[in-house]
């Protein structure tokens, strides 16, 4: 009796303990956040935005799940969305007035070159075409992850297509309209390249 | 074998007597121990002396080695669980996407604020005082559209709750199905307006503006005076766009979003029509134009 108590006890505390190590890391894995603990923040923007390109894209995901070998289910989907590139100019990262002639009312002007701003999915413009969820469901993240290559190629894309030179003529279009409103007649603009060099506007 | 067998029958049969002899002849089976563990055979007398120990072995043993093989086993399991659930489940992704250029604008936008909002689908909009069958009851009773009948507060938690069953996400707040949505709302100026401006206010002549030199930056004043009066019929700031944060697995920390495409987009277009509390848009517009101030400023004047 006394013996088999004992054999139990050892049996039960080991499982307990083996329990402990097994379960805690999958209760550990989503905890629920407080919505007063998530972050609201102001940022201090300064972009003149300038141009922007749009795509449309087709995005294909799927997934076969195995047990053992055994294929027992599929998920796929196929949507299109939008992804819109966006270029412009990062005015705090520094304006220069390099010389100012008041008797000609001339000014020079150096601005930092246009850079891509932003490159995003317009969640709005998503259209579905099916979506099979299967056993496992969609998990959108998964998806995510083509829309951050699909969204990388766009961007490259753009640049190729002149996004930069389309942002730099209207940057200095922009830039023209209000410093002659301000006075100047003739207003020269330069664009400073990111390792600080001046290019010609 | 064999050889062992009449030992172990001597030593049964020494047993016998002896524990039926008591006190008095524990001497003389001592004497008669001492005598066998000059032949050698000291085992025996080491289990005699000891009978504890091996006894406790024998039944401990199996459970011992019971308890060894199943917290191995749950060791095993929980340090290549991954490994063996991979294993035993496979996952194979395979993903394409392909895509046209249908737009290209020119933009002449002044971005001067941005505001990052994170809100918790459905749980920041779900009222716990709320339940979907008093919403139901009352606009069965009134027999009129919800957004007539239903205050904000409760209209939103009825939306909410209405769109989270759909795409099976909780109703409640104490389910735990949810996902994080990440605005982004972004304030500034079209510089139409902002040109509309000067030459509503400024016209040709911009008194103060020009005047960069070192001792027109020294202006009197009276017309620092008029300059900043200028300034502050600058036009109020505006909502530029709201949009969604992107998500990834390295952005996004709170497990899986159990969403479709079309799931996605209806949430996300929710919690942009609907911010889960009031944002402040009169303080950020303010401070947006604040900066937009400063910005055309730092432009126009020599620092």
């Amino acid at each position: 009796m006394r013996k088999s108590v004992l054999t139990g006890t050892i049996v039960v505390t080991v499982f307990l303990v083996a329990s402990v190590f097994v379960v805690t890391p999958y209760l550990a894995q989503k905890p629920m956040p407080e919505a007063t603990a998530l972050r609201q923040q102001v940022e201090e923007l300064g972009n003149l935005v300038t141009a922007e390109f749009e795509y449309r894209d087709v995005v294909h995901f799927g997934e076969e799940t195995r047990l053992l070998g055994i294929r027992t289910g599929t998920q796929e989907i196929l949507f299109s969305v939008h992804i819109i590139v966006t270029a412009g100019i990062d005015l705090t990262a520094g304006v220069e007035l390099d010389r100012v002639d008041r008797r000609t009312r001339e000014i020079f002007i150096t601005v930092p070159e246009p850079v891509i701003l932003r490159v995003s999915a317009d969640e709005g413009s998503i259209d579905q075409y099916f979506a099979y969820e299967g056993f496992r469901g969609i998990d959108w993240l998964d998806v995510a992850d083509e829309i951050e290559n699909a969204k990388t190629r766009n961007r490259d894309d753009a640049i190729a297509r002149g996004i930069l030179e389309k942002s730099r003529v209207q940057g200095e279009a922009i830039l023209s309209g209000v410093l002659q409103r301000s006075g100047y007649d003739r207003v020269h603009v330069r664009f400073r390249s990111a390792e600080g060099k001046e290019l010609q506007g | 074998m064999r050889a062992n067998t009449p030992r172990s029958a001597g030593r049964r049969r020494d047993r016998t007597p002896e524990s039926s002899r008591g006190r008095g002849s524990s001497r003389r089976a001592s004497e008669s121990d001492e005598g066998r563990r000059t032949t050698g055979r000291s085992a025996p007398s080491g289990r005699r002396r000891l009978p504890f120990i091996p006894s406790l072995l024998r039944s401990l043993l199996p459970a011992l080695l019971l308890g060894l093989a199943v917290f191995g086993s749950l060791g095993v399991v929980a340090v290549f669980r991954r490994q063996i659930g991979e294993f035993i489940f496979q996952r194979e992704p395979h993903a394409a996407s392909s895509g046209t250029l249908i737009a290209m604008r020119e933009l002449a936008e002044l971005e001067t604020l941005g505001y990052v909002r994170k809100t918790v689908f459905p749980h920041d909009y779900l009222d716990p005082d709320l339940t979907m069958y008093s919403l139901v009851q009352e606009l069965s009773d009134e027999g009129a559209p919800a957004e007539t009948v239903l205050t904000d507060s409760e209209y939103r938690h009825y939306r909410a709750a209405n769109l989270a069953g759909e795409v099976g996400l909780a109703t409640r707040r104490e389910q735990p199905a949810y996902v994080v949505v990440t605005t982004i709302v972004r304030f500034g100026y079209r510089i139409d307006e902002v040109l509309r401006w000067y030459d509503d206010t400024l016209g040709e002549d911009v008194p103060g503006e020009v005047a960069t030199d070192s001792a027109s930056t020294d202006a009197s004043p009276g017309a620092s005076g008029a300059r900043e009066a200028v300034w502050e019929t600058f036009p109020p700031a505006t909502v530029l766009s709201v949009e969604t944060e992107d998500v990834s697995r390295d952005s996004y920390h709170y497990g899986s979003i159990p969403l479709t495409a079309d799931e996605w987009r209806q949430v996300s277009t929710f919690v942009e029509e609907f911010p889960a509390d009031p944002i402040h848009y009169e303080q950020l517009l303010d401070e947006s134009r604040v900066r937009a101030i400063d910005l055309l400023r730092r432009l126009s004047e020599r620092r």
